[in-house]
């Protein structure tokens, strides 16, 4: 019975301390904006998080949920923010939220592994070039999104180093533009991001 | 009428004061030790990142802040106003040991946080730390006025209130890395935290206990609560809040003659 129950513990022991390995790095620290609450502050942190105003209503991402992935296949590189709209009132259980992923595919950059991501470091790319296609998915729906004028501008793209070990490259960044979204003219302007990519949510297939 | 009222009013304490004045005035020598507790707010400061979720996370999974000062030191005191009030003064050696910590005992949350001590063009390091501690030695200036009993007792209570105000001599950092192989590295992750205060002032008001008779040696053991610790203007390794304090006193009579 005692050697069942160390090994118990042990087993416990080992689960609980892989769970908690650097889960505290992939949670969102959200720190308002001075100017507007709503979003969440410009920072060069890895706070995982992002915001924009989508036709004036904030656009930021979910606690719960991985706020960014990077996808390289086909010759592209998808760089997707994924969050909601509108909000939640929890005290009324209402909630008006609708998830949305705002997807930027950056044709001819294709990086070997997350690490190379540094190289996106103090880079502005013009979303009317057409080596960049933007897409929309809105509550389920995917919109082709032509973008009328507008810049995804990575600010610094950074090494995370954790005890000297390599963890995650943190991209911080802004993004501003107006688009036809299903036809109808839209900004999505104030974009900010802070976001560590690491093996977890860099894909390459 | 008016003028003969003031000048009486005026009149009544000097004369108080000259009759107190004839009372023989007790001296005492006394040495003191003692250990204070402080709670210190929470640190909210830019090179520490732990997240903490007031609403789902346990208290135990909160980086916290400590303090506690453990003092020595000699005083003089003189009882005046028919030996009730003590007024005393000294010179006292204080050690403030602060830390910052995080110990999840009551979830399976990490037993450390992170520190941002390094952040250039494209790296940004962190150091993952159990605790981060800091003493501080320094020499003070403690002043107390003491309220004594009238009636002799062996053993008697007292009240007190006081002030010290204490200067930095000497401090360090020491950090206690989650992975020992970054004991090496001490020195650049050191240099994010700050330094101790310059100075520290303490007030604090309580009960005292006193063995033995006044014109013989005795023993005082005196608590108090609250204690407030207040640091000059600046940013500082820990920000103290209130606390508690114990200060055990062996005291001896200067003149002990009775008149």
């Amino acid at each position: 019975m005692k050697t069942h129950l160390a090994k118990f513990t042990v087993i416990l022991l080992v689960i609980i301390s892989s769970c908690s390995k650097e889960y505290e790095l992939n949670k969102s620290i959200y720190i308002p904006d001075k100017d507007y609450p709503s979003l969440p502050a410009y920072t060069e942190w890895g706070y995982n998080t992002f915001g924009a105003l989508y036709d004036r209503e904030p656009f930021v991402n979910s606690d719960l949920r991985v706020p960014s992935k990077i996808v390289c296949t086909g010759g592209k590189t998808s760089f997707s923010l994924k969050g909601h709209i509108g909000e939640s009132r929890y005290y009324y259980y209402e909630s008006n939220e609708k998830p949305i992923i705002l997807n930027f595919d950056l044709y001819g950059f294709v990086p070997v592994s997350f690490s190379n991501l540094i190289e996106l470091n103090d880079t502005i790319i013009d979303l009317t070039n057409p080596l960049c296609k933007v897409s929309l998915t809105l509550d389920t729906v995917k919109y082709n999104v032509t973008v009328l004028n507008g810049s995804l501008n990575f600010k610094r793209a950074q090494n995370l180093m954790v005890d000297k070990q390599q963890y995650e490259i943190i991209l911080s960044g802004v993004f501003d533009f107006q688009a036809l979204i299903n036809n109808e003219p839209t900004s999505i302007t104030m974009g900010r991001f802070d976001l560590g990519i690491a093996n977890d949510n860099f894909f390459k297939y | 009428m008016k003028k003969r009222l003031i000048l009486l009013l005026l009149f009544i304490p000097v004369l108080t004061i000259y009759a107190w004045g004839q009372e023989e005035k007790r001296k005492f020598l006394s040495l003191e030790a003692g250990i204070d507790g402080i709670g210190c707010a929470a640190p909210d400061k830019a090179y520490i990142r732990a997240v903490y979720d007031q609403n789902y996370d346990y208290y135990s999974d909160q980086v916290k802040s400590l303090m506690t000062i453990n003092y020595i030191g000699l005083k003089f005191e003189y009882r005046v106003i028919k030996n009730l009030f003590g007024l005393s003064a000294g010179l006292r050696y204080s050690r403030m040991i602060t830390s910052i910590g995080r110990d999840s005992y009551m979830s399976s949350g990490p037993d450390y946080f992170y520190v941002n001590y390094n952040q250039s063009d494209l790296i940004t390091e962190y150091a993952k730390v159990c605790e981060i501690n800091q003493k501080g030695d320094y020499l003070g200036i403690p002043l107390e006025v003491r309220l004594y009993p009238r009636k002799e007792h062996k053993i008697k209570l007292y009240y007190k209130a006081g002030v010290s105000f204490n200067f930095k001599v000497h401090s360090n950092s020491d950090i206690s890395f989650f992975d020992k192989s970054m004991e090496q590295y001490q020195a650049d992750v050191i240099k994010v935290v700050e330094n101790a205060s310059p100075n520290y002032t303490t007030f604090h008001i309580g009960l005292g206990l006193k063995i033995g008779k006044t014109n013989k040696p005795g023993i005082s053991v005196e608590t108090y609560t609250p204690i407030g610790v207040r640091f000059p203007k600046g940013s500082y390794f820990v920000n103290p809040l209130a606390g508690s304090g114990l200060q055990l006193l062996l005291s001896v009579p200067l003149n002990n003659k009775e008149k």
